[in-house]
């Protein structure tokens, strides 16, 4: 073997050959083991994967007018390596972007290859970024979702963070439809990182968000939010809510509360002004919890509604404890105990009744559970079972204390009156459909639970047209639409367990109108100031608004309607003359 | 040897217009990226605009303009509306007479 050849060449020969066996072994090594690790590190060399970024859902009014879009925004970032002269870009910068000149320049300092510098700006503010002509400083557009009615119905909307993610109200609940699915462009990137158009080698679509469609209506909110607010400033109330429903099918068509907030900006508001205290409070109802203990004595049958009861002038002691009335009354039947909001003739009627029964009312009434609204963070108020009530807990129970209810649960009670005696299910989420408008997920009524009788809610829109017509809630009258309905005024509780004497809830839950009821309104207000009867504040509110709304339907009132039609029959004679 | 400058040639020819191409198709996609931009940014503009519109034609922006300028509106009351007759073309009746008034086929 290799005759003639020298020793020396041999050795090379021998070195050669292990060398490439060596690398052989490598090569097996390399192809065997660390293939895929190294085949991934190239690939991440010269692949890029851009983001792309689903669409928002839109969430829409029950007329299909947006209440909340998604438009797309400028964001400025740095390439800090590629900055040279720090110091004069972030004094640029810091003019522009209105930012402080020592954050900028520690963002651009930092050893970092990119470094946000502001987010979601206005186009006036890019385009002076832009101007700068800035080596290293470049833009990236990322979705922002606006609200274009502001504070409107902030609470039910909610808002979403930097990033879209849903923090509040429907936009958290919903999150999950209204987020869409992200998607990805796969292309190859040159040795200065820039995408290489051309060769894009595959794109995942993102599938945008679904639309959601609400029960609310715009006009009827910012009616309901406007006489609130004003309200709310009158009586100087630490908050306030109102609830505009449909009683025979549970659609919220408006709710708001006061304080309240700008979704396009949530984090320049206090947290307190952020809570939907329509469904997220609980309170004592006081007095307008006194039609769940008439309507269980009505359908019972345990009192008439002309039986009479002594109101011992306003004062009377009972184990212990000495209940009061606003108003000294004597006689009076069961009907104007409701009117004139009578504690004392309450408690005695619902003596009649007993603690099982009228606990048996409250449950089917709704109390102490949740609606099921779509809003998040509903709370089920408070309501004990009679096995441990105390003596007196029946007659206070009975006039709203020791029991606590959420403004939407009130309105859901009123309602069964005046739907004609079934609890409905409030709805506030019509439906969800994508965007070419196919409904995806319908949120049907459910079917309504009949809790009392015909004619016990005939009898109750009777009592409770008279406590508007010529009891505690006069002022709510509004001329030829016959509205009805309760008031309350509770004391608050305080913190070392008695009853206030300067701190109330007023409430007023009514109906209208009371013959052919259309809408129920609830209007609550906590701690107003002067004042604080419900039939003094709230009132005034739910009489603005019942105006309003019934000019808004085209309802015209009863007494102009007789008045048009006895016109129209002596136009139609002098015609025939 | 003039196969091999032939040869040269054609591998030469083909690899040139390899290129060419190359080049070409990095244009065009250069073109459709701009494209792509522009569309883009009209289409932000225009969801910018839309949201402007949104935002003046709000119950709530309209009140305050209207309650800084102290005109404070109300819903119309029956009588403030004036319900106009729309004069509609008379509808093509058919006036359907029965062909049989007795026996079976009559209009009963």
């Amino acid at each position: 073997m290799y005759k003639g050849t020298t020793p020396r060449i041999r050795k090379v020969l021998y070195a050669l050959i292990a060398a490439f066996a060596l690398l052989a072994v490598r090569l097996i090594f390399v192809q065997m083991g660390a293939a895929k690790p190294l085949s991934n590190i190239a690939s991440n060399q010269y692949r890029l994967a851009v983001s792309l970024l689903p669409k928002r859902g839109i969430i829409y009014d029950r007329n299909r007018k947006e209440l909340a879009i998604t438009i797309n925004l400028t964001s400025v970032f740095a390439e800090p390596f590629k900055v040279k002269d720090k110091e004069f870009a972030s004094q640029k910068l810091a003019s522009v972007l209105g930012a402080s000149r020592q954050d900028i320049y520690k963002k651009l300092s930092q050893e970092k290859g990119f470094a946000w510098l502001a987010r979601k700006v206005s186009p006036d503010i890019a385009r002076a970024v832009n101007a700068l002509n800035i080596k290293g400083i470049d833009f990236i557009k990322e979705p922002q979702r606006v609200y274009p009615n502001g504070v409107m119905a902030s609470h039910v909307l909610g808002f979403t963070d930097t990033d879209n993610n849903g923090l509040e109200g429907l936009e958290l609940r919903f999150d999950k439809h209204l987020k869409g699915i992200q998607g990805y462009r796969y292309a190859i990137r040159d040795a200065k990182q820039r995408e290489v158009p051309s060769y894009e080698y595959k794109e995942i679509q993102p599938a945008d968000g679904d639309n959601v469609v609400l029960t609310i209506d715009n006009m009827i909110q910012s009616i309901a939010e406007k006489e609130l607010e004003k309200g709310y400033k009158k009586f100087h109330a630490k908050g306030a809510c109102i609830i505009v429903m449909d009683p025979f099918t549970g659609d919220i068509l408006a709710l708001a509360n006061r304080p309240s907030y700008d979704p396009n900006n949530a984090k320049g508001w206090p947290a307190d002004s952020r809570r939907n205290r329509a469904i997220c409070d609980y309170f004592e109802p006081g007095s307008s919890f006194k039609i769940i203990a008439a309507s269980s004595l009505l359908e019972e049958k345990a009192v008439r509604s002309d039986e009479k009861f002594y109101c011992e002038n306003g004062e009377y002691r009972w184990f212990g404890h000495t209940y009061h009335d606003h108003t000294p009354r004597g006689w009076l039947a069961f009907r104007d105990v409701i009117k004139y909001s009578s504690n004392i003739g309450t408690m005695k009627a619902a003596q009649k009744l007993g603690p099982d029964r009228l606990y048996k009312y409250i449950k089917k009434f709704g109390f102490g559970e949740k609606t099921g609204i779509e809003l998040p963070g509903e709370i089920n108020g408070v309501t004990t079972h009679p096995s441990t009530w105390s003596k007196l807990s029946l007659c206070s129970i009975s006039m709203g204390q020791e029991v606590t209810v959420t403004a939407l649960q009130l309105s859901r009670a009123m309602a069964v009156l005046a739907n004609g005696g079934n609890l409905v299910a409030p709805r506030i989420v019509e439906s969800i459909e994508d965007r070419t408008g196919h409904v995806i997920k319908k949120f049907e009524t459910k079917k309504p639970q009949r809790i009392i009788s015909e004619e016990t809610a005939k009898e109750m829109r009777d009592i409770l047209r008279g406590v508007v017509d010529s009891g505690t809630a006069e002022l709510a009258e509004v001329d030829g639409y016959f509205p009805a309905g309760k008031t309350g005024t509770a004391q608050k509780v305080e913190s070392n367990g008695t009853y206030s004497h300067s701190k109330f809830t007023a409430s007023f839950i009514g109906f209208v109108p009371y013959d052919n009821p259309r809408l129920v309104i609830a209007v609550i207000m906590d701690e107003p100031r002067p004042f604080y009867y419900g039939g003094v504040v709230c009132t005034p509110v739910f009489k603005k608004v019942t105006a309003e709304l019934m000019s808004y339907y085209k309802i015209w009132p009863k007494e102009a309607e007789k008045r048009i039609k006895i016109t129209e029959k002596s136009e139609i004679k002098k015609n025939h003359r | 040897m003039k196969k091999i400058l032939g040869s040269i040639f054609i591998v030469t020819f083909i690899a040139l217009m390899y290129v060419n191409q190359q080049a070409l198709i990095y244009q065009m996609g250069l073109k459709v990226k701009q494209n792509n931009d522009v569309y883009t940014k009209l289409i932000d503009h225009n969801k910018i605009l839309v949201y402007n519109v949104l935002n003046l034609r709000s119950p709530v922006t309209l009140e305050k303009r209207l309650l800084a300028k102290e005109v404070e509106l109300s819903m119309p009351s029956q009588w403030q509306v004036v319900k106009k007759a729309i004069h509609t073309p008379k509808k093509f009746v058919f006036d359907y007479k029965p062909v049989a008034t007795k026996g079976f086929l009559a209009n009963r």
